[in-house]
């Protein structure tokens, strides 16, 4: 019996963490050069101070492990001191990659060799998954979605209503036209995937963004069987979990016969399905995948809509999710919109891909235990918000305005909070459609 | 056969091929794992953020130089110099490079190299102090971290004074076995960098370059 097999799952960890470990995480791994430059960008070390939390120190009981199992000289000394299926620290890894990081990869944007301590966290709660030590809230939620259909566990029957009450809405204010949610049509272009929070507690930003692609003429439909486009699969860290989600909704797009997918603004399920699914399946779909952020800005670049900016006139700012933009790449388009729907926004400071995260991602806001930790790491963005001296936040991710919400009663920020979907919605100039 | 023949000779060519062959096999290591794949339709070249990530990564992060301006310029001064040292003082071009690869080149005047080392031993010493004092990086500093920084410390000031004939007769031998013991342990420890750090670079470029960030 080797040491590992007298920690229950410690073996699975191992097992995860040889299968998990890629040529970049290699590479990080080998490059790390202790020079500290992580501490500037991590918002759990900015917000809390507790120098456990800088990403080279989070890494340290990976680093063993990779030490042990990888390098020639671990192999080496390992081979001889019987070491190398020593069992790895759980507890210390749960610690790092639990509640101590949101996979944002900040800190990639400042490591001079490039390292993304997210990625490494994600190996980790791999390891994690595999030793069955994912957090219960998250295991939950996760479970929830693969049985449902959906995160929030929300049935077909309470999803047709929320939508027929939607659409009944908007069609006596715009018209059948205007006001149309059409539901697993076949005859549709696009698949409009949401997050189930917008189904239930959050339905104005569903309606907002049918008034606007019905406006634009745009070809689109939901799915009653599929409409959930988060992933907790990504935040488990389980690979082949994300990558079965990531399938299902694609299988829905196929079914549907839609060519493309919309994402409504939810960062990590843009992640999910523009960069990570083929990654997680071992293969390519021929579903273009956009956000709606994006078609939001062609739409208003093309003349396809058209917006009074004068109807939102609250001072405004713009916060950038991480995984739509420092790992989606999705920069611009939203910027464009803020220009054309907004009398007056400012940018926070840093932006762009030097954002700082809320503090909510990686599916700290489910983890219940963590809330404490994930409002302190949230310091920072809290104080770039009130630089700006914004009333409205837009945010084009449903998980950071939950988040940023919470930063608001914490940090009393007196702000609201939007999405870009509504300003466009709220801006809209129906009459004047250039066509 | 005398020592200081040995150490310009046999050992010379000995920890040259150690540092060689070990950074080599570290490297291999890394890319030998799988890669990942396949990719969704990228935004921009990967191969070209591959390359523009090699130097990128020296622009300035939003509030880093404000808040690093010292040690900043301490790291870039440190590695310039060793750069310098390593490749143009007289005895290093003349002698080293010859030995080892059969080529030579023109050196700087002996006063720029000492000027270079007296840099380079100066901002070594403060990074390390630096390393000690700052809790940032003395947090995340390991035992190697000052190992390597006092060996290579040591390997400068011998060197100095091996060129000015300062402090004992076999300085020279000393500096010599000091640098070759600093060839043979760096692709065990965090001096691997020199290697590592452009594949990781590499990696990350392109990845970025994919999602249409800039690396």
């Amino acid at each position: 019996m080797n040491k590992s097999s007298k920690i229950p799952g410690a073996r699975e960890a191992l097992a995860a963490f040889d299968q998990g470990l890629d040529r970049k995480l290699a590479a990080a791994f080998e490059s790390c050069l202790h020079c500290g430059r992580c501490a500037d960008s991590c918002v759990f070390f900015l917000g809390i101070g507790e120098t456990a939390l800088i990403p080279g120190n989070r890494l340290r009981a990976l680093s063993r492990i990779y030490g042990r199992r990888r390098t020639l000289i671990g192999r080496i000394s390992s081979f001889l001191s019987k070491s190398k299926d020593r069992p790895p620290n759980l507890e210390e890894l749960h610690k790092a990659a639990f509640g101590s990081c949101t996979m944002c990869g900040r800190c990639e944007t400042f490591c001079p060799a490039g390292i993304n301590t997210g990625e490494l966290m994600f190996l980790a709660r791999s390891m994690l998954e595999a030793s069955d030590r994912t957090p219960e809230n998250l295991k939950r939620t996760l479970e929830l979605a693969l049985s449902s259909g959906n995160n929030m566990g929300i049935t077909k029957e309470d999803f047709a209503e929320t939508v027929e009450w939607l659409s009944e809405e908007l069609v006596d204010e715009f018209g059948e036209d205007m006001g149309k949610i059409p539901v697993d049509s076949t005859e549709a272009d696009a698949l409009y995937l949401v997050n189930p929070r917008e189904i239930k507690y959050y339905p104005l930003s569903l309606q907002a963004a049918a008034k606007v692609l019905n406006a634009a003429r745009e070809s689109w439909t939901l799915s009653s069987a599929c409409f959930d486009v988060t992933n907790y699969g990504f935040f488990s860290g389980n690979p082949a979990t994300a990558g079965k989600l990531a399938t299902r909704v694609i299988g829905a797009a196929e079914t549907l016969g839609c060519r493309r997918i919309i994402v409504s603004e939810c960062g990590h399920g843009y992640n999910s399905l523009r960069w990570n699914a083929s990654l997680w399946r071992g293969e390519k779909s021929e579903i273009e995948v956009v956000s709606i952020v994006e078609l939001l800005d062609e739409y208003l670049r093309s003349g396809r809509i058209v917006a009074d900016k004068s109807k939102n006139s609250q001072r405004m700012t713009l916060h950038d999710p991480c995984n739509l933009v420092r790992r989606g790449g999705v920069i611009e388009p939203q910027r464009r919109i803020l220009d054309s729907v907004a009398s007056e926004w400012a940018e926070m400071q840093p932006n762009r891909q030097y954002n700082y995260c809320c503090g909510g991602g990686g599916g700290l806001r489910v983890q219940t235990a963590q809330k404490k930790r994930s409002l302190q790491a949230g310091r920072m963005k809290a104080e770039q918000i009130r630089a700006t001296g914004a009333a409205l936040v837009a945010a084009p991710c449903h998980n950071c305005i939950d988040q940023i919400d919470d930063l608001n009663k914490e940090y009393d920020l007196k702000i609201k909070m939007t999405t870009l979907v509504e300003l466009v919605a709220e801006s809209l100039v129906l009459e004047t459609r250039s066509e | 056969m005398s020592l200081v023949s040995l150490a310009e000779g046999h050992l010379l060519r000995f920890a040259a091929v150690v540092c060689v062959a070990g950074l080599a096999l570290r490297v291999l290591l890394v890319l030998t794992r799988r890669s990942r794949g396949p990719h969704s339709p990228a935004l921009k070249s990967p191969v070209f953020g591959a390359l523009i990530s090699q130097v990128s990564w020296v622009v300035p992060k939003p509030g880093y130089l404000r808040r690093n301006p010292i040690r900043t310029v301490l790291a870039v001064t440190l590695h310039l110099t060793l750069f310098g040292i390593l490749f143009f003082e007289p005895y290093h071009s003349v002698y080293v490079w010859e030995e080892l690869l059969g080529v030579s080149w023109e050196p700087f005047s002996s006063e720029v190299t000492d000027v270079l080392s007296i840099i380079a031993a100066l901002t070594l010493a403060a990074l390390l102090i630096d390393r000690l004092l700052r809790r940032t990086v003395r947090a995340v500093s390991g035992s190697g971290d000052y190992f390597t920084a006092g060996l290579l410390e040591a390997v400068i000031i011998t060197g100095y004074a091996a060129a000015h004939s300062y402090g004992p007769e076999a300085m020279h031998e000393v500096h010599m076995l000091l640098a070759e013991a600093f060839l043979v342990y760096a692709p065990f420890g965090k001096i691997g960098h020199i290697v590592t750090f452009f594949v990781s670079r590499a990696i990350h470029g392109a990845e970025s370059a994919r999602r249409g960030v800039a690396p």
